[in-house]
Formats: structure tokens, C-alpha cells, sequence
């Protein structure tokens, strides 16, 4: 088992990448809210169907972040090295960020084009299974103390909750055509015009994401490096 | 409008705010560690 806090690839990389991924993420924002701004006006919703650049990309980054948690948590329990295991932590805490996002931006779309803030519909309804489920995560590694027990049932919990990802993709084909939720995309929901500022949305926002979770996962770090300091200095 | 304007203000605000929170986090560990390495040497002295 390597409980090395500084040697790991994903500690070195998480430290050295943080600032090129903030130049990036702002970059990329600012061409963004350009394309936002000069966009078509949809002749259907209006202005309100610009939200779309933003919520949609939140969805994503979501996603980025459980499936990371995932795919972390299949790491640790194979190679037991810790730093899959903070990333996994680091990955589902920026996730529930932008879940929450979505969350906040989809009702405020819904209530500018539906008239009402929030339908039963079958996306909305896994999508908020999702944020439960990965902030009972969250709940269960800060209640818990951090032992390699807490990280293999975290591990365990993290690749569980995958399949909610996938059916949240599908929920709406899966609905079939009861849904109040617009069409995936690869569908054809996009007009003329909209397929840039979406697509640099989704760039800006996955930078962002990258951005935070670098960082994030550098504060795990130092607080495990922390940790075993006091720990090395109490046992002299 | 005001719909879009309070749709994009939540996502800049929420991501800033979590982003300070991060930075914040890391500048008080990066402190605490600093000072213990200080702290060490001293402690081993008087020990």
C-alpha cells in the first residue's frame, strides 16, 4: 500500500496544473460569454433559451465529477493507493458543485418557459436522486475518519452510483415522450447558430471543473501530508 | 431576461465562492504545515 503524499502522479499533477488550467478556464469563459451574447435569439423561448449554454454544460461537469469518483474508487480498491482516493473525494465534492448548479439553473429556465419552477418529469426526478446520492457520499467522508476502511466503503458507494449517471442520460428516452424535459441534443434539439456557444460553453465550464478539481485535490493533499506530520511528530 | 441574467449571475457566484473557499483551505494548510516545519527544529533542540 503506498501512502506517500508527494511522490503520487495525481499529487505532482494536481499541484503543477492548477495555475495553466486557471489561465485556460479564463480564457476560455471570456470567449464564451462572447459567443453567449452574440448568439441567435431562439424565435421559440426567446432570451430565456440562452441558459442553455450554462445549465446544460453544469450537467456535464457533473457527471465529469461522479464518473471520476467512479472510476477513482475502482482505482483505490484495486491499487490501495491513497491518492485515488483523495481525487475520488475531491472529484465528487466538485461534482455536487455543479449538480447543484444544475439544479439552480434548470428551474429558473423552467420557470422563464414552462410558467412553473419544477415538474416530476423523469430527468429532474434522477437528477436530484443523483445529488442525494453523491452527497450521502460527501456526508459519509466528513462524518467518518478517513481510515482505509471509510475508503474502501467510499470507493464501493462512489462505483455504485454510476449506473444513476447513465440512466440520468437516458431518463428522457426512457420516459418515452412523457417527459416535460427538452430532447438530448444528438437529437436535434440545437437550432442554427447555437452549436459554438454551446460547444465553447461546455469547454469553458469542463476547465473550470478542471481548475477546481486540481486544487481541490491539492487540499486533500496538504491536509494529508498535515495529518501525518502531527501523526510522526506525536510517535516521537 | 431577468431569468437569464439570475441564471448565469448563480453559476459565476456559486463557482467564485467555492473557488475562494478552496483557496482559502489550501492557504491555511500551506500555513500550518509551514509553521510546523519551523516549529520542529526548535522543539528538537529544547528536547
Amino acid at each position: 500500500m503506498n501512502s506517500s503524499t508527494t511522490t503520487h502522479w495525481i499529487d505532482r499533477n494536481a499541484a503543477k496544473l492548477g495555475t495553466p488550467s486557471l489561465l485556460l478556464a479564463l480564457l476560455l469563459t471570456a470567449v464564451w460569454a462572447v459567443s453567449v451574447v452574440t448568439a441567435p435569439v431562439d424565435s421559440a423561448q426567446g432570451l430565456i433559451q440562452k441558459t442553455l449554454y450554462v445549465h446544460v454544460p453544469c450537467a456535464f461537469a457533473a457527471y465529469m465529477g461522479f464518473v471520476i469518483t467512479g472510476l477513482c474508487g475502482i482505482m483505490y480498491l484495486w491499487k490501495e493507493e491513497t491518492a485515488y482516493d483523495r481525487l475520488a473525494y475531491a472529484a465528487a465534492e466538485v461534482g455536487i458543485l455543479f449538480c447543484s448548479l444544475v439544479l439552480i439553473t434548470g428551474p429558473i429556465w423552467a420557470r422563464g418557459t414552462w410558467g412553473k419552477w419544477w415538474s416530476w418529469d423523469a430527468r429532474l426526478a434522477v437528477t436530484v436522486l443523483l445529488w442525494f446520492l453523491y452527497l450521502a457520499y460527501l456526508l459519509l467522508r466528513s462524518f467518518s475518519e478517513g481510515s482505509p476502511r471509510t475508503a474502501r466503503f467510499a470507493a464501493i458507494y462512489g462505483v455504485v452510483g454510476v449506473p444513476v449517471i447513465i440512466l440520468n442520460y437516458f431518463a428522457i428516452d426512457l420516459a418515452g415522450g412523457r417527459a416535460m424535459h427538452p430532447d438530448n441534443l444528438e437529437q436535434g434539439s440545437l437550432g442554427a447558430g447555437m452549436g459554438m456557444p454551446f460547444l465553447l460553453g461546455v469547454l469553458a465550464i469542463l476547465a473550470i471543473f478542471f481548475h477546481l478539481l486540481f486544487t481541490r485535490t491539492e487540499v486533500e493533499t496538504l491536509r494529508a501530508e498535515e495529518l501525518r506530520t502531527h501523526l510522526l511528530s506525536d510517535s516521537h | 431576461m431577468n431569468y437569464l441574467i439570475a441564471s448565469y449571475a448563480v453559476v459565476l457566484g456559486s463557482i467564485l465562492l467555492y473557488k475562494a473557499y478552496v483557496a482559502r483551505e489550501k492557504a491555511t494548510l500551506k500555513r500550518s504545515l509551514a509553521g510546523f516545519k519551523t516549529a520542529s527544529p526548535q522543539e528538537s533542540k529544547a528536547g
